[in-house]
């Protein structure tokens, strides 16, 4: 045992300010959510219900065991777009009777369900989530297809989504749509393409062409019903394998499919897991509102991790990096941590034989990212910081180890690839309401195009406009700040959540479970710098 | 008469076991017997050896008992209560079979079996009876109120209340034909029906000897449908002259038929009226009261007296106050049907002694957990009995472990007898027969009320969701109903047995910020488990046990019990189709129907004939049955699926081997 000492004053004032505007950006994260849950707005959320039928994350809530937790993934998709937040489609990982699956459900309140380039995103997102863990994946149907005005971001890269489904069943990972309405033109590929169909009677819509488009195309005169209903596709084409008589059936049934597939847990069980010794409530109080000001991610280690126990790792060699391992509900973990930011050779070292380490015992790595990159200057030039920055992105690309990587802080630069960010493919990858992430700080982007600016003006003879530099750089400063803040990053699918700092333990917790259903994956390097 | 070794008891539930507690303690070897339904019964487990009887009637069965005692060697048979207890026939096969009877000699049950005889006896030998009247003697015409009774007979069966002359021809009729379903014997005689009368019945035990003991007075007057639900001794209307007077009287009614062992003498006490009602010669269902009181082993003495030992000196005297409670599975607010089924649980805190007269608190079951209480016998659990120097306080005591009682299975009367328990009626003594009629609404209210069973079904439905957690394969160590993004709170429903038929729903979210309830303001959960949860409501702790059983949650607290029954999220769709139709299997045109409505048909029997795709597709009955329905015309274009016919399964061969028993 080797348990972390903390030395979080929670009696400051600093910590209490800390606290008090974690708090504040919840709340802002709290009202974002809410949009997402909101869909399509009142009207028709009402208009829905009184059809009778069910609201998408009332379908999952029915579809997942009871009191078992759920994971939405990228809820704030869109964010920042002319599309509303969510992408009218919600994602997730649930429990359904006792397998961890991956639940796509089409929200069909906000513009019919209909997929926008956002949408197509964020579902493409869940399936490979569900093929990189080998997690069942349930569609839970009711979409008037492509966006029509957004067809040409769509149509082609939408293939993807039918490429996928096979994909998945080819690697014997299921695949089940629940079918509850429209599912038409390229969107019956949904059902076509899937492993296990349920329609719902009198609901269920799948077709090529609808009655407007046969006519036109060949004159017959037919209706929804004989084109595409559940009952003839239950009865006559094959192309349902159940019959639900109304959403609950279908619900049933679908839990039922996944009962019966006879998915066995191939990882090895978790041991006993005792709790943090120290309050995950004390995990607001952390991070600095002012990013320039460090903090010790120790802090948080001990907050996260089984009995605050963690075996640091070359605790005296490159501290700006800690490293070291311990186990999360009851998953053992390697962590990289950034300690005060900036990378250094050592720190670029310490990481690259850390990850090897952590890739030997094939051990899950955790990034805890809180850098502002690679350290810059002539005697770090001189030094091989590109080498040794590489040394580490080779080791964090090529490692076979599943890669999880939580953005607490400030996520600037190739640091944000050698913490593995959103690029290196990470199993998982969640920002806290306090990230950062952009090519350097606002400031320093500002003030790098003032200089070029300033530069190129003196080379052509001109007088530079110093007042047309100051707003320049403010305006510059406002954009970069603004695109690097978690919810525009989110909104994008540059991060799979913005979650509460205080949820850390338990997002972790769920990945790393499921991250163990995928079996391990043989370990190889590419050749390293020297 | 010689000493006994070997005992067989020819009864079954609660009182073979009460025989048996004392076999034990004097080293007697034990005999049960069973009936089928019987077989894995509490009684048969505990006994040296145990012989099956037969069917459910079996422990009527005289001759099967004395085979059986002759087959388990068995040297002596005690009869318990009911079945052949007050049976002279059977008293005579077991003395005839060489084995000791333990129970009055067969003159004297044959004596006081004989309702009509022995009320003639009594007034004979100076003891008050009532007027009979004789049923069979059409130029009488008593005056009704009249009590209709078996002669019988005992337990109330048999006994009919006659308050309008018109009536009096069809009780009599249904006296006699219950008399003779139960008893083997259809004959009844009325008597003048003293209302709102007390039940007062004082316990004889008898040696061979010469000695006749009093042991004082038991009231047995809480009663419904002339059943006693409470006894008690004393009793709270008997004076110490009343006492003497009801003590004189019985011992004048035992001698009066030359009683030997333990028997009791019934009368009922009006206004001033004290009047012989019968003997019971047999040990009463009550008589734990009487031992805590005098602190005698009733049952040791009937052997004792059996073997041929005289009473030892003089009778005991009374201290203190018990009272007995008979925990039914019957339903109060049902006209008191009795209720069958799975008892999961049966629990009592805080009993001292189960069998004996110990400490405060006496339990005599007949069941354990897991019995199943069938239709064939009297629906009684168990006896309660509490002991206490005063009368409140044995109330108070029955009451609480009444009340604390985990009772999880059919329906009882628990609640009933809890509330009459804490009656101001009852606690002053106002207990005449008339007792459960005046007082119903009072007493078959159940205990927990609307906010009690909304506030049990919150708590079932956080257990059941810590027992979901704790049965989670996957993820189990995560918080429970964890969200990040939280759009609505976890639904349980359940529905309340009972008539209402209502329907809870409880929705609840465990965030970090601990339980928000829809509708439970001011309700806050300290702990969840499986088995129990602890809330605060309104600042108030109270604990809930919730034991989740196939079918139906039981809660119990503070507030009262609760059953409730767990309804399905996902409820398989009541099929829509008729069992016994008749499909299309492709869409297509009805040729010709076969059939008309009505109609028998054998399995295998062409219905309808469809023609599909060019062939004809002939659409058979699946077995033997009646059109009760056909949709099929011919000509008619059908699609896949249609309902064709349907055809009702026939009952001819389902025979009706119902034959019932009492």
């Amino acid at each position: 045992m080797t348990i972390v000492t903390s030395g979080l004053d929670t009696s400051a004032p600093e910590y209490a300010a800390r606290r008090a505007a974690m708090l504040a950006r919840l709340g802002e994260l709290a009202d974002e959510h809410a949009k997402a849950v909101a869909g399509g707005g009142p009207k028709y959320v009402e208009r829905h219900r009184a059809r009778g039928k069910l609201l998408a994350r009332e379908r999952i809530e029915l579809l997942l065991d009871p009191d078992s937790p759920f994971l939405e993934l990228s809820p704030l998709a869109a964010w920042g777009t002319e599309y509303p937040v969510g992408a009218s489609v919600v994602t997730g990982i649930g429990v359904v009777e006792g397998v961890a699956c991956v639940i796509n459900a089409n929200d069909p309140t906000v513009r019919g369900g209909a997929s926008n380039p956002w949408t197509l995103r964020k579902s493409l997102r869940a399936a490979d989530i569900a093929l990189r863990n080998r997690l069942p994946l349930i569609n839970l149907v009711e979409s008037g297809g492509a966006d029509l005005p957004a067809q040409k971001e769509i149509f082609i890269p939408g293939g993807q989504v039918f490429r996928d489904l096979t994909r998945l069943s080819a690697a014997g990972v299921p695949t089940i749509a629940l079918v509850f309405g429209n599912s038409t033109a390229g969107g019956a590929y949904v059902p076509g393409m899937s492993d296990h169909v349920v329609m719902v009677k009198d609901r269920a819509k799948v077709f090529l062409g609808g009655p407007p488009l046969v006519r036109v195309a060949t004159g017959e005169e037919a209706d929804d019903e004989s084109l595409g209903g559940a009952d003839m596709h239950a009865r006559t084409s094959g192309l349902a394998d159940y019959l639900a008589a109304d959403e609950h059936d279908a619900l049933r049934i679908g839990r039922r499919i996944v009962a019966r597939l006879n998915r066995r847990r191939p990882g090895p069980a978790s041991a006993p897991a005792p709790p943090p010794l120290y309050d995950e409530d004390e995990l607001l109080g952390i991070v600095p509102e002012d990013l320039k000001v460090p903090f010790d991610p120790r802090e948080v280690v001990a907050r996260i991790v089984d009995g605050s126990d963690f075996d640091e790792f070359k605790p005296l060699y490159g501290p700006s990096l800690v490293t070291g391992w311990a186990a999360l509900h009851g998953h053992p973990i390697g962590i990289l941590a950034n300690a005060r930011g900036v990378l250094f050779g050592e720190e670029s070292r310490k990481a690259a034989q850390f990850i090897q380490l952590a890739d030997r015992s094939r051990t899950p790595l955790v990034f805890l990212q809180n850098t502002t990159g690679y350290m810059v200057g002539r005697e770090y030039e001189r030094d091989g910081i590109i080498k040794h920055g590489a040394m580490m992105i080779n080791a964090v690309s090529n490692s076979t180890v599943p890669h999880i990587t939580i953005v607490m802080g400030a996520s600037y630069g190739a640091g944000n690839y050698g913490m593995c960010g959103r690029a290196y493919d990470p199993r998982f990858l969640f920002s806290w309401p306090s990230a950062r992430s952009a090519v350097m700080g606002p400031a320093q982007l500002a003030g790098v195009l003032s200089i070029v600016g300033r530069a190129a003006a003196e080379a052509r003879g001109q007088v530079y406009d110093e007042e047309a530099d100051a707003a320049m750089r403010q305006a510059v400063e406002a954009q970069v700040e603004a695109e690097s803040l978690p919810f525009f990053l989110s909104g994008r699918l540059y991060d799979d959540g913005v979650i509460d700092p205080r949820d850390t333990r338990t997002v972790l917790g769920l990945c790393l479970s499921v991250i163990g259903d995928a079996p391990a994956e043989p370990s190889g390097y590419g050749v390293f710098r020297m | 008469m010689g000493t006994i070794h070997r005992l067989l008891v020819a009864n079954r539930g609660e009182i073979a076991r009460r025989v048996f507690r004392t076999c034990r303690d004097l080293g007697i070897e034990t005999v049960a017997v069973f009936s089928d339904a019987d077989a894995d019964a509490p009684h048969v487990a505990e006994a040296g050896q145990a012989v099956r009887l037969g069917g459910p009637r079996s422990y009527l069965d005289a001759d099967a008992i004395v085979e059986a005692a002759r087959a388990a060697g068995a040297d002596a048979v005690h009869p318990g209560y009911g079945f052949l207890s007050e049976n002279a026939a059977f008293a005579r096969a077991v003395l005839g079979a060489g084995l000791v009877w333990v129970g009055p000699p067969p003159e004297a049950i044959a004596a006081m079996g004989d309702k009509i005889e022995a009320k003639a006896l009594m007034a004979a030998a100076g003891v008050p009876v009532l007027p009979t009247y004789d049923l069979d003697d059409g130029d009488a015409r008593p005056e009704p109120p009249l009590l209709v009774k078996a002669s019988a007979g005992g337990g109330g069966r048999g006994m009919r209340i006659v308050r309008d002359a018109a009536d009096l021809a069809g009780a009599v009729e249904s006296a006699r034909r219950e008399a003779l379903a139960a008893f083997g014997d259809g004959a009844v005689f009325a008597e003048p029906l003293l209302e709102n009368a007390r039940h007062v019945e004082v316990q004889v035990l008898a040696d061979g000897h010469g000695t006749v003991w009093a042991l004082g007075e038991r009231e047995c007057s809480v009663q419904r449908r002339h059943q006693k639900i409470l006894e008690e001794a004393p009793s709270p209307a008997v004076t110490p002259e009343l006492r003497r007077e009801l003590c004189d009287a019985a011992v004048k009614a035992a001698r009066a038929v030359g009683y030997v062992g333990a028997g009791t003498v019934e009368f009922l006490v009006g206004d001033g009226v004290v009047a012989f009602l019968e003997m019971n010669t047999r040990l009463q269902v009550e008589h734990p009261v009487t031992e805590y009181v005098y602190g005698v082993d009733l049952v040791r003495l009937q052997l004792e007296i059996a073997e041929g030992a005289p009473l030892p000196g003089l009778p005991p005297s009374p201290v203190g106050h018990a009272i007995e409670a008979r925990l039914c599975a019957e339903d109060p607010a049902d006209g008191w049907r009795p209720r069958t089924g799975v008892l999961h649980r049966f629990e009592v805190p805080g009993v001292d002694a189960e069998f004996r007269a110990a400490g405060t608190l006496r339990l005599d079951s007949g069941v354990t957990d897991g019995t199943l209480v069938g239709p064939h016998y009297d629906p009684m659990l168990a006896k309660v009995i509490a002991y206490a120097p005063t009368r409140a306080g044995a109330a108070r005591r029955l009451a609480g472990a009444l009340a604390a009682a985990r009772l999880h299975g059919p329906a009882t009367n628990r609640d009933l007898l809890v509330n009459v328990l804490r009656h101001p009626a009852f606690l002053a003594g106002e207990t005449d027969t008339g007792f459960l009629d005046r007082h119903a609404a009072a007493v078959t209210a159940p205990r927990a009320d609307a906010d009690a069973v909304r506030l049990s079904a919150l708590a079932a439905a956080l257990a059941r969701a810590a027992a979901n957690r704790a049965a989670a394969r996957v993820l189990g160590e995560l918080p429970s109903g964890w969200r990040n993004v939280v759009s609505q709170p976890q639904r349980s429903a359940f529905a309340v047995p009972g008539e209402s038929g209502e329907r809870v729903e409880i929705a609840y979210l465990l965030t970090r910020d601990g339980l928000s309830a829809e509708g439970f303001d001011g309700v806050e959960l300290v702990s969840a488990a499986p088995g129990e949860v602890v809330l605060s409501v309104d600042g108030v702790r109270r604990v809930f046990s919730v034991h989740a059983c196939p079918d139906v949650t039981y809660v119990d607290s503070v507030l009262g019990p609760v059953r409730l029954t767990p309804l399905e999220r996902l409820p398989e769709p009541v099929p829509r189709v008729e069992p016994g139709s008749l499909l299309a299997p492709m869409p297509g045109t009805v040729l010709r129907v076969d059939v008309e409505p009505g109609d028998r048909v054998a399995a295998g029997q062409p219905v309808v004939v469809l023609e599909a795709m060019k062939m004809e597709h002939q659409i058979v009955s699946p077995g033997a049955g009646v059109v009760t329905a056909l949709d099929a015309v011919a000509g008619r274009q059908v699609e896949a699926g249609a309902v064709l016919a349907v055809i009702e399964e026939h009952a001819d061969d389902i025979a009706d081997d119902n034959t019932g028993t009492p």
